[in-house]
């Protein structure tokens, strides 16, 4: 019988080292983080991007972007940030408070011109998602940027006449906060992607197939300008529209 | 943490000490046999120990400081044959009379003489009523575990998981174990906070009342548990039972359902590498699915379902009305989602309770020093399903409860000389728990986060918004993936000790000590997870800051939090630090024990320091909702807030026993109590208490500013008469006036302060409490021993519970009663009669032999209640719960009677156990069975306060009832039916009580001793 006093010690150590542990943390401090890109739809030349975070003492540089460039996106502390934008020749230099939201991922548009400078925040979706893609299709949306117009309208003439129905619903692999189901036509010829699309509006993404579009910008009515896109195949844009029409690939 | 108690057990080793009372004492005589005159300096040894005594020029001799137990004592004394008297048993706290051992000369007697003592029916020493429940008592009662076992003695009354002791509120029971008390103070329904394994426990004790100077911290009684010592050989049982024999889940064997329960129990006792250093440990593993058993019907015995072209719905397939908002989750608005109803019989799903227990003591007798440890270690994991309905198809977060329990406590005695001896102790206790969700444990924030969720393929509506409920027909049922618990987590921590003197001197037995014990108390309690996520998301520039974090958790969370910082961690100082209550006492004590009369005199000081909080002025309290705090200060920079101040009280206590002969005792007691009430009604975080004057409506549960301690007188007048050799009882008389128990109440601030009111609790309750406890017990005669107790009482007072009158000072008029009601727990008669036949080795022939029948029945006369009805009909309340009437808020129930007029049902309920031992090679095999709710009857123990029955609480024939199933069809009368008819499930959900006593369970067992 003694040999099993052995086990005494065992239990004691067992003893020691199982209670509850109540000494972990439950919450710490969050670090919410927001990606952002901007994109220059001035005429006022190069604009040269500084995001601040003045409580955190932290800055992200945007780089300069020539009329009608985006730069990459870039992660960034969410939350109030100053954003420092620099123009040639001092021109519409400006500085702003914008608010970044927690997890948000979306492109903020300068647009204006010498007298006034507006920044417009678009968010394309929550950086906790995978990049919604659908097989051998695109998803394409369009942005007024257009300085001084209040409503744009934009045609397209595609180079192929196929007509298909797709299925948004299963286009994100990852769930989505919100499940938006939604069905869209892949344009036909000559068709209306979007109408009277507010100045600093965003249309919703829609569907359509590969290739080479002609894309006409109407105001009342009106044709203002055309120009050739090429979309690739399994990829998401912004068809942003200023003075005139530039394509950005979405993340 | 680890750390930290790896300090204790080292500075506990170190440390020298004992614990009270929980040792006997021997008293008795040697005379010569053949002339009857005393044997001056005859030795009495206690065998197998060092302890002894010389007897006097009177021939009388005392030992002090005997453990419980049974043991022999040897008298040797030159010229005289040796004499072994066995079986004397010694009780914590009680004098074992061995008088007149007949000592023979060796001039007559040629061998040694051994006699077995006959065990006292009457307690002569007692100057209170103590009842004994014994090691060999709870080897044959046919229930299990130390409350069913004190549960069955006068004067205690079980209802609704409370244990009330003469008429008081369940938190003025004191809990000891081998001297230490585990009374859990913070909880206000109060319990033991430890566990312990039957096999280990040597006695159950309960005094109902009068207790002597050395006990405090319990105004209605004391039970004590001590554990068994180690033996002089080596000795080991092992045993397992089970109720499940393939029958688990849903069907049923021998007329009972198995509710998954399996016990294994191994003790092993024996010395320690020395002679003198003894040892007895027992572990348990407890594993049990359905740990509360209940009457359980798993499905619908009627279905009225029948679809658009009148065709019967199957019962097994519920569709979603989509009413609670579930829609969203459907595949299209034509589809709505459905779930399968199948579920067994008898077996609530998803519970499980699975319990790891240590007992144990060391005993080092060195003569003049004996050093005593006893430890206590238990782990508890269990999973909860309050509303097994409701939760039918969302089992998977059912929250987890993890429980963890030390208790050490040490005890050195020294004697000076055999007649006076110091005793020292040291206590240590900590009990702590964490309850959580299984999936995301500690990381609170994932509690009700979406994408979290989307890991495990759950659908919320938003980021933390929760997925809606089922609508099947009315009924609520939750969507998979819902989140089911907050989290909390506690610790319950006490270091103590003490020192007391004791000398006999002549007639008296003095006693002088005093004890201290400091608590540490934490708690970390969070709600409204999902919209402090949601907050905590749209505020980035706040949550990287912890200070800024840390206000954001105390406006959206309203926690309840001390000892811990907003995040969970361990913190040791600060306005929400840990709380520390202490206790200190100093006692006197003189029990002087002539022939005829014995008097038990003591006069206890209390120090009680409940660090609860005040306001400097009640009147104008000052709150900061920004921060959500409560400030030092006043805005006009006078003293607001402070801790209260420590309360001191004497009590004095007296106790007489008058034994008129060997067969007649009587016995008086009069005595002063007091202790704190349970803290949680006084120990709430900053936040907590900011929120009280946040302008909401109706706490339920609001916080005692400055609490005084709870007060009782207590009369007791007792008489035991033993009136054959073989039988006695006894017939106790007790009153008890109680006066400071803690009721919701409100204050009323200056005239033109920002607030009106505000909740609190306050000492306004009392109660006059009174009956009579009657015990007859037969000692084995003719293979039969048996026990019946009895008990008539009346306990009075003006509320139940804390909260019993917050409807009715929150309702119009706001009106306290102040007159004495029957209490919600009176049972007028309450009683066992407990009978035991069984055969010896030898006896009964190779069938009956060691065997035996034990039947304990149980009966009580029911509990008060107040009939009433609901006001405002469905009012705030679902239709799935109807207008069942419930326990917290009493606004919702308007008495048709005077308060608590009705009584529930009489209970009645027989247990029975059987068991045989087979000698096999040497070792005894005990197999036995035994079965709880023998005749398996429904017993009623609360009834719905509509109608006074347990059957039916009459919704489903009043207009609103009808309405609803006008709105949802007959199958809403067939779920309500099953659900809350005959399942209690809106019951549960409203009060926590079941409606029925437990169905009969068999459990089948077998022990080897080796």
């Amino acid at each position: 019988m003694k040999k099993y006093l052995m086990f005494l010690p065992i239990i004691l150590i067992f003893v020691i080292f199982s209670c509850v542990d109540i000494e972990t943390t439950n919450i710490t401090t969050q670090d919410y983080q927001s990606e952002v890109r901007f994109a220059n739809l001035t005429g006022l030349g190069t604009a040269t991007v500084t995001v601040q975070d003045t409580i955190q003492d932290e800055s992200w540089s945007f780089g300069s972007l020539n009329i009608g460039e985006a730069s990459e996106y870039t992660e960034i502390n969410s939350g109030s940030r100053t954003v420092v934008v620099d123009f040639p020749n001092g021109n519409a230099d400006t500085t702003m408070l914008i608010v970044f939201s927690s997890e948000k991922k979306g492109t903020v548009f300068i647009t204006g011109d010498t007298t006034e400078i507006k920044y417009i925040n678009s968010v394309e979706r929550y950086t906790f998602d995978s990049t919604p893609t659908y097989s051998d299709s695109i998803i394409v949306r369009v942005f007024n940027g257009f300085w001084g117009r209040d409503t744009v309208s934009v045609r397209s003439l595609y180079t192929l006449l196929d007509t298909v129905s797709i299925s948004y619903d299963t286009v994100s692999t990852e769930p989505l906060e919100i499940d938006t189901i939604y069905t869209t036509e892949i344009l036909e010829e000559d068709s209306l992607i979007v109408d009277d699309l507010l100045y600093g509006k965003a249309s919703s993404y829609q569907i359509s197939i590969d290739g080479t579009y002609i894309i006409t910008v109407d105001t009342s009515g009106v044709a203002i300008f055309s120009d050739t896109l090429v979309f690739d195949n399994n990829k998401r844009y912004t068809m942003a529209v200023f003075n005139t029409v530039e394509m950005f690939e979405d993340d | 943490m680890t750390k930290k108690i790896l300090q204790s057990l080292i500075l506990m080793v170190l440390l020298v000490s004992t614990a009270f009372a929980q040792y006997g004492k021997m008293s008795g005589s040697v005379i010569d046999r053949e002339t009857g005159e005393p044997l001056i300096g005859a030795n009495v040894i206690i065998v197998g120990t060092t302890m002894g005594a010389a007897t006097d020029i009177n021939g009388h001799f005392v030992i002090l400081n005997v453990p419980p137990g049974t043991h022999a004592l040897k008298v040797t004394y030159v010229g005289y044959q040796e004499v072994t008297v066995s079986n004397i048993r010694v009780v914590a706290g009680l004098t074992a009379f061995v008088e007149n051992i007949k000592t023979p000369s060796v001039a007559i007697e040629t061998e040694p003489i051994f006699v077995v003592a006959e065990r006292p029916l009457i307690e002569k020493s007692a100057t209170n009523a103590i009842r004994i429940t014994s090691s060999e008592d709870i080897e044959n009662l046919p229930v299990r575990g130390a409350e069913a076992y004190f549960t069955l003695q006068p004067g205690v009354v079980l209802q609704n998981d409370r244990i009330h002791i003469r008429g008081s509120r369940s938190d003025e029971v004191g809990y000891v174990i081998e001297g230490a008390s585990v009374k859990n103070i913070v909880d206000r329904d109060g319990g033991s906070i430890i566990n312990t394994i039957p096999e280990a426990l040597e006695e159950v004790l309960v005094q109902a009342g009068g207790y002597s100077a050395q006990f405090g911290g319990a105004n209605a009684g004391i039970v004590q548990q001590n554990f068994k010592t180690g033996t002089r050989d080596y000795h080991a049982t092992i045993q397992f039972e089970t109720d499940n024999f393939g029958n688990y889940p849903g069907e049923k064997a021998l007329g009972a359902f198995s509710y998954g329960y399996n016990d294994i129990v191994a003790t092993i006792s024996g010395p320690l590498l020395l002679k003198n250093v003894r040892f007895f440990l027992s572990g348990e593993n407890r594993f049990i699915r359905d740990y509360t058993p209940t009457f359980w019907d798993g499905s619908p015995e009627n279905w009225s379902g029948v679809d658009a072209d009148g065709n019967p719905i199957p019962v097994d397939t519920l569709y979603d009305t989509g009413l609670r908002g579930g829609a969203p989750h459907w595949a299209s608005a034509d589809e709505p989602d459905f779930e399968v109803l199948s579920m067994h019989s008898g077996n609530i799903p998803s519970r499980f309770r699975n319990r790891y227990t240590f007992n144990g003591t060391l005993l080092f007798d060195l003569k003049k020093l004996q050093i005593r440890t006893a430890s206590v270690y238990s782990f508890q994991q269990e999973r909860n399903n309050e509303l097994p309905i409701r939760n039918l198809f969302a089992q998977e977060r059912l929250p987890l409860r993890d429980e963890s329990e030390i208790m050490i406590n040490t005890k050195l005695n020294y004697f000076f000389n055999p007649k006076t001896f110091l005793e020292v102790n040291v206590n240590f206790l900590d009990d702590r728990s964490k309850t959580y969700d299984p999936y995301f444990k500690d990381d609170v924030l994932l509690y009700s986060d979406s994408l979290a969720a989307a890991q495990y393929g759950w659908t919320y509506r938003s980021y933390s918004g929760q997925p809606k409920d089922y609508d099947f027909y009315g009924f609520p049922f939750r969507r998979p993936g819902r989140q089911m618990t907050n989290f909390y987590k506690s610790q319950r921590e006490y270091w103590g000790g003490g020192a007391a003197l004791t000398s006999q001197i002549g007639k008296h037995e003095l006693r002088l000590g005093g004890e201290l014990t400091n608590w540490t108390v934490r708690n970390y309690s969070l709600g409204r997870l999902g919209s402090l996520l949601g907050y905590i998301r749209l505020s980035p520039d706040d949550v990287r800051d912890a200070d800024e974090l840390a206000t954001i958790i105390r406006v959206q969370s309203k926690p309840n939090i001390y000892g811990f910082d907003e995040f969970g961690n361990v913190i040791e100082e600060g306005k929400d630090g840990p709380k520390n209550p202490s206790f200190r006492a100093a006692y006197i004590q003189d029990k002087i024990q002539f022939d005829d009369l014995i008097i038990n005199a003591g006069l206890r000081y209390d120090y009680i320091f409940m660090d609860d909080w005040e306001f400097v002025d009640p009147l104008e309290p000052d709150f900061d909702l920004d921060e959500f705090t409560i400030p030092d200060t006043t805005q006009d920079g006078e003293e607001n807030f402070r801790k209260s101040k420590a309360h001191e009280y004497l009590s004095p206590r007296i106790g007489f026993s008058f034994p008129v002969t060997d067969k007649t005792v009587f016995h008086l007691q009069y005595g002063k109590f007091v202790q704190p009430p349970g803290l949680d009604v006084a120990y709430r975080g900053l936040a907590y208490s900011a929120f009280i004057f946040s302008g909401g409506y109706y706490f339920t549960n609001p916080i005692g500013y400055d609490l005084e301690p709870e007060r009782s007188t207590q009369y007791e007048v007792g008489f035991s008469q033993q009136f054959t050799d073989f039988a006695a009882f006894d017939v106790t008389a007790f009153y008890k006036d109680i006066k400071g128990q803690i009721q919701y109440d409100l204050i009323d601030t200056a005239p033109g302060y920002r607030i009106g009111q505000y909740p609190v609790y306050s000492n306004k309750d009392y109660a006059i409490t009174k009956g009579f406890e009657f015990q007859l017990r037969i000692r084995r005669i003719n293979r039969i021993m048996g026990q019946i107790n009895y008990t008539i009482s009346s306990a009075r007072g003006t509320n139940s519970f804390t909260q019993s009158a917050g409807g009715a000072i929150e309702g119009p008029g706001q009106l306290a009663p102040k007159i004495t009601v029957p209490l919600d727990f009176d049972q007028t008669h309450r009683g066992s009669v407990n009978l035991d036949y069984r055969f010896g080795r030898g006896d009964g022939g190779p069938i009956l032999e060691q065997s035996g029948l034990n039947i304990l029945f149980t009966f009580n006369s029911g509990h008060r209640y107040t009939l009433a009805e609901s006001p405002g009909g469905l009012g705030q309340e679902d239709a799935a719960t109807g207008a069942i009437l419930n326990n917290i808020d009493a606004r919702q129930r308007a008495p048709l009677e005077a308060i608590n007029s009705s009584t529930t049902p009489w209970v009645f309920n027989i247990d029975m156990r059987l068991d045989k031992t087979i000698d096999i090679a040497g070792v005894g095999v005990n197999f036995y069975l035994y079965v709880q709710n023998l005749l398996n009857r429904q017993n009623v123990i609360n009834v719905y306060y509509a109608t006074g029955n347990a059957y039916t609480d009459g919704f489903l024939n009043s207009e609103a009832a009808q309405s609803i199933i006008d709105t949802y069809g007959e199958q809403f009368a067939d779920l309500y039916q099953w659900a809350n008819l005959e399942n209690r499930q809106h019951n549960w959900w409203m009060n926590d009580w079941d409606l029925f006593f437990k169905p009969m369970q068999v459990r089948f067992g077998i022990n080897v001793e080796i």
